[in-house]
């Protein structure tokens, strides 16, 4: 049973970071309909800023957060002005390319900046071990899930209650309707993007305090994937809830079985869900007008 | 001047190219291309052997997501698999090297049957998902299976007789590979001129209209599948003859990523445009380097501790740039070249 | 008519393409030689690439610096590989074009497997000093040499220690490996210490190589009651191992492969109060052996490329000078059959105090192969030797 929950914990350490990403994903996809590539590199990006920031200005961990909040919105905000918005009007595959052209640009910017070696995130909350019954967890550890549930709360509440929010469930459900609305789409896509950019910065200084800033942190973005496909591009709470499920289910699978399934085994799932409901656990079916 | 192509009859309109001047300059093209083993150097052939493979699998993807609109990021599992079927025939089961390169085509083709039953049920981007998640276990198995294939400790090929060509020599080996190339292209534009053709341009347009129209999305969906991994998995055949050794570390995402890119910077849809993909994407990183070596020395040593990243960089800014002034691609560039010629003076 | 023109054009084109035959180079010109590495100087393992390629460069300077070789200045040629097999053989491939007389950085582990049969074909003397690989000196193949014990010595050398000096009560021993041929070396040491030991072993544990979360692995150890640990990480799974260990106190004797002694993994294991052992055929940077390779590389490396320095620079200083040397003892007219011949004589090799004088011999293409177990505080930073150098 102790084996069972510290599994079930270190999964959903790790799936929250899955789910965090994977919201970011859902975030951009549901607004503009773009599946933005890049979201790991930009995770990378936020977090290489931050850790410059944080150890040029020795910054506390409390201001560190806003900091990095802004920092990451800035950046999303200037990502999606350089290379997104020329691009409008443009089929949205091409849009697409674009960001796996960021991503590879991204990648090796952020080595040419800092270098290709790994170094530890020091500005980290206060070390030290959490125990909750048998289950044993760093502090960082409890602080990526609680950043997980905060951040779900915050996205449910703001697409659910604020003007904005509403405004861009419109722009994702019809845009020309939207327009004749009077909102403004251009900076719905703007904010869309800084949302993302900064809800992944944040699971990225999460990710590099738990383990390290390195430049192969991308890698967790496209481990995001398939937690936002499982559950569903356009539903955000779906795509979290997906990255929890990954998460759970990878470390249970490695725990118990073995043999490296701890990388598959989210892919398996995602297949076999994906042929009972094609749109996701929780997205919502397309419906083409023929 | 040339105002317009017109054809009168149907042959015409569906031939490869009615005019006799194309059929010349793409003899001269070949001829060129056969010459080059005689003026150019190993690596400029190893590089030209590499810009052949590349245009095969980029021949094989085009067709599966520029013809018939189904995303596929999983080209590193049916490269991998062709490349193994090969290698492993060889090593392990002493077949003709003839004969496993056929099967590096046959042997993903049928596995892609597998990928392409969730396709039919799925769309747009959670197809690409679909196909990468495919992609991962294919590798998975690749390096866990090692009573089959090995493992991590790879396969090495050593019997490289290939209709008396010795492959071991970068001028065989590219011999083949430009013959291969050319049967694909020719194959390739074959089918994209037949019914099979306008059945995938039709499913890529609107789906629920074709249905209408009688065209069975199962099977036409499958055959693109099928097609498209035959082509993609002699590329991956011609590279165990390429490496002689091989293992899974280079079939990873990014490869699949890199073909796609192939092709969409090469143009949508269009044999020629996956062809001209392959050429610039594989060349870039040897022009940028070009490039920088031709900056003065001062400044060459000050980049020079991240030249590596700076081809990255660079690739992946003409990606974007690309895809900015050109979405049509490079073909779509070479289009307008040509109007351009034929309607001078007066062209715009 | 228009048939005619094209058809003279074509012609033309064919003429056009004259045949004529460049001649290749065997890296050999009146005034310089060329030596190669084909290395990963981008990926996860650029730590050790980048350090190797500077290690040679330091030897090839010291060596300009001191006349040259009969009089011809050495030159380096570095070509990256991205640890990535393919293009370890398209890097050679290019220096061969190049002019390349012979090779230094041989790739990492499948990627030296990838080249070894050109190396055979073309007769290219080759050191392969950096990624240990049996195959590439059994059976011998005539050009090509090996620095250093395998993985295998290296860790089945901590092992052995660990259970003649520092066994726990009842021990119980456990691996956890990557899952490419690395990891492969790395449990079959494992295998041999805890067959000879008759010892009390869990079922090895693999994992992907670049993950980062250890969660699971370092649990399923846990539940087994492991004690002894072959952490078999390359650079960074090092100390995420060490920190899910620490979670639960585990109390571990570790045995590392000798990335575990780079100071940014030590570095980024610190934090978690866990020594643990590694083991070196070389004298560790900071020790007495090393001081000439540290007064060489102040002498001829900026501060920068200073920082790249590790352990792996010391390998291929190593392997450096020892080629520029068989050079040098082929006189005015080097050539690659006479390296080679040089290198086999018997005639011992000096490394200025890292190891022992190092010599080959026609049917012993190896050497260096003498193992010092050592142990490392990664919080006070330091490297203690706990044996002598021995052969396992």
């Amino acid at each position: 049973m102790d084996l069972f929950l510290n599994l079930v914990a270190s999964g959903l350490v790790i799936g929250s970071i899955y789910g965090i990403i994977a919201i970011a994903f859902a975030i951009i996809f549901k607004t503009t309909g773009v599946l933005n590539f890049a979201q790991g590199e930009v995770m990378m990006l936020v977090a290489y800023t931050s850790w410059s920031l944080a150890t040029s200005l020795a910054l506390p961990f409390w201001l560190l957060v806003p900091v990095t909040i802004l920092a990451a919105a800035l950046i999303g905000v200037v990502i999606e002005f350089v290379f997104i918005r020329p691009m409008s009007g443009q089929p949205v595959f091409s849009i697409v390319m674009v960001t796996i052209g960021l991503a590879i640009t991204l990648r090796s910017l952020i080595i040419m900046i800092w270098g290709p070696d790994a170094a530890p995130f020091d500005a980290s909350v206060e070390g030290g071990l959490i125990e909750i019954g048998p289950v044993v967890l760093f502090t960082e550890q409890l602080f990526a899930l609680l950043l997980f549930c905060a951040v779900s709360a915050a996205v449910y509440l703001f697409f659910r209650f604020t003007r904005i929010g509403i405004a861009m469930r419109a722009t994702a459900m019809d845009e020309t309707s939207a327009l004749l609305m009077g909102v403004d789409v251009r900076r719905i896509s703007s904010l869309a993007w800084a949302i993302a950019a900064v809800v992944s910065g944040l699971a990225g200084v999460a990710f590099a305090v738990m383990f390290a800033r390195a430049p192969d942190m991308w890698f967790q973005g496209l481990q995001s994937f398939p937690a936002a496909i499982l559950g569903g591009l356009d539903s955000p709470l779906g795509s979290g809830a997906g990255g929890l499920i990954i998460g759970v289910i990878a470390a249970l699978s490695e725990g118990y079985i073995g043999h490296g399934l701890k990388e598959i085994s989210g892919f398996i799932v995602i297949i076999i869900v994906l042929m009972i409901r094609p749109y996701g656990l929780f997205g919502e079916k397309e419906l083409e007008r023929v | 001047m040339r105002t317009r192509h017109f054809v009168e009859t149907y042959e015409k309109h569906v031939s490869l190219s009615h005019n006799p001047v194309t059929w010349s300059w793409a003899l001269v093209l070949v001829l060129a291309l056969a010459q080059l083993p005689m003026v150019a150097s190993s690596y400029v052939l190893s590089l030209a052997t590499t810009v052949g493979i590349a245009a095969i699998g980029a021949i094989g993807l085009n067709i599966l997501t520029g013809s018939t609109g189904l995303i596929s990021l999983g080209q590193a599992g049916f490269l991998a698999s062709g490349c193994y079927t090969t290698g492993l025939l060889i090593a392990d089961y002493n077949w003709p090297p003839e004969l496993a390169l056929l099967m590096a085509g046959v042997v993903p083709a049928l596995l892609s049957l597998l990928v392409g039953v969730p396709s039919l049920r799925l769309k747009g981007l959670y197809l690409a998902i679909t196909t990468m998640a495919f992609s991962f276990i294919v590798t998975h198995f690749l390096l866990y299976a090692e009573g089959i294939t090995h493992g991590p400790y790879g396969v090495r090929v050593e019997d490289l007789n290939f209709l008396g060509l010795d492959l071991a020599t970068t001028r065989g080996l590219y011999t083949l590979v430009l013959v291969t190339a050319i049967l694909v292209t020719l194959m390739a534009l074959n089918i994209l001129r037949t019914r099979v053709g306008r059945a995938f341009t039709a499913i890529r347009d609107h789906d629920i209209a074709a249905r209408v129209m009688g065209i069975s999305l199962v099977r036409y969906k499958l055959v693109a599948f099928m097609v498209s991994s035959f082509f993609v998995g002699i590329a991956g055949g011609l590279m165990a003859f390429q490496f002689r050794f091989i293992n899974v570390d280079i079939f990873n995402v990014l490869l699949s990523i890199e073909a796609l890119a192939m092709v969409i910077v090469g143009g949508l849809g269009s044999v020629a445009g996956a062809i001209m993909g392959a050429v610039f994407i594989v060349l870039l990183p040897e022009a940028t380097r070009e490039a920088l070596d031709l900056l003065p020395t001062g400044v060459n040593n000050m980049l020079s501790t991240y030249i590596y990243e700076i081809r990255g960089l660079l690739t992946g800014l003409t990606i974007i740039i690309m895809l900015r002034i050109k979405p049509q691609g490079l073909v779509g560039l070479w289009r307008d070249v040509q109007r351009y010629w034929t309607q001078w003076p007066l062209s715009k | 008519m228009r048939r005619l023109k094209t058809g003279a054009l074509g012609l033309a084109a064919l003429l056009a393409t004259a045949t004529f035959v460049t001649a290749q180079e065997e890296g050999v010109t009146d005034d310089e030689i060329v030596i190669g590495n084909v290395l990963p100087m981008t990926s996860s393992a650029a730590l050790v690439g980048r350090a190797a390629h500077f290690g040679s460069v330091i030897a090839a300077r010291e060596a300009n610096a001191n006349g040259g070789v009969n009089g011809r200045q050495v030159t380096i040629r570095t070509e990256d590989d991205g640890y990535v097999p393919a293009r370890t053989v398209q890097g050679l491939r290019k220096l061969m074009d190049e002019g390349l007389f012979g090779l230094i950085g041989t790739g990492a582990g499948a990627g030296t497997a990838a080249i070894l049969p050109i190396l055979e074909e073309e007769g290219i003397p080759a050191i392969v000093s950096f990624s240990p690989l049996q195959a590439a000196v059994d059976p011998i193949k005539p050009s090509v040499f090996m620095l250093g014990a395998s993985y295998q010595d290296l860790l089945y050398a901590q092992l052995k220690y660990i259970h003649d000096n520092d066994s726990p009560e009842s021990p119980k021993y456990g691996v956890i490996r990557q899952d490419d041929d690395f990891g492969n070396q790395v449990e079959e040491a494992f295998h041999r210490a805890v067959d000879e030991f008759g010892a009390d072993t869990a079922e090895p544990i693999r994992y992907k190589r670049g993950q980062k979360d250890f969660g699971a692995e370092i649990l399923r150890t846990r539940s087994e009651g492991v004690n002894v640990l072959v952490a078999g990480g390359v650079t960074t799974e090092i100390p995420a191992m060490l920190k899910e260990a620490s979670k639960f106190k585990l109390d571990l004797r570790i045995a590392t492969v000798p990335t575990s002694t780079l100071p940014p993994i030590m570095q980024l294991s610190a934090p978690f109060g866990y020594d643990y052992y590694s083991g070196d055929y070389i004298s560790p940077r900071g020790s007495e052996g090393s001081q000439h390779f540290e007064d060489m590389a102040k002498a001829h490396l900026n501060e920068e490329e200073q920082g790249a320095l590790n352990r792996y620079a010391i390998t291929g200083y190593i392997a450096t000078s020892i080629m520029i040397e068989a050079i040098r003892r082929c006189g005015d007219e080097p050539t690659r059959a006479c390296a080679v011949e040089q290198m086999e004589s018997g005639e011992a090799f000096d490394t200025h105090g890292i190891t022992l004088p190092l010599d080959f011999a026609p049917d012993r293409h190896i050497s260096a192969t003498a193992v010092r177990v050592l142990q490392v505080d990664p919080e006070a930073g330091s490297l203690t030797p706990v044996t002598e150098f021995t052969e396992y």
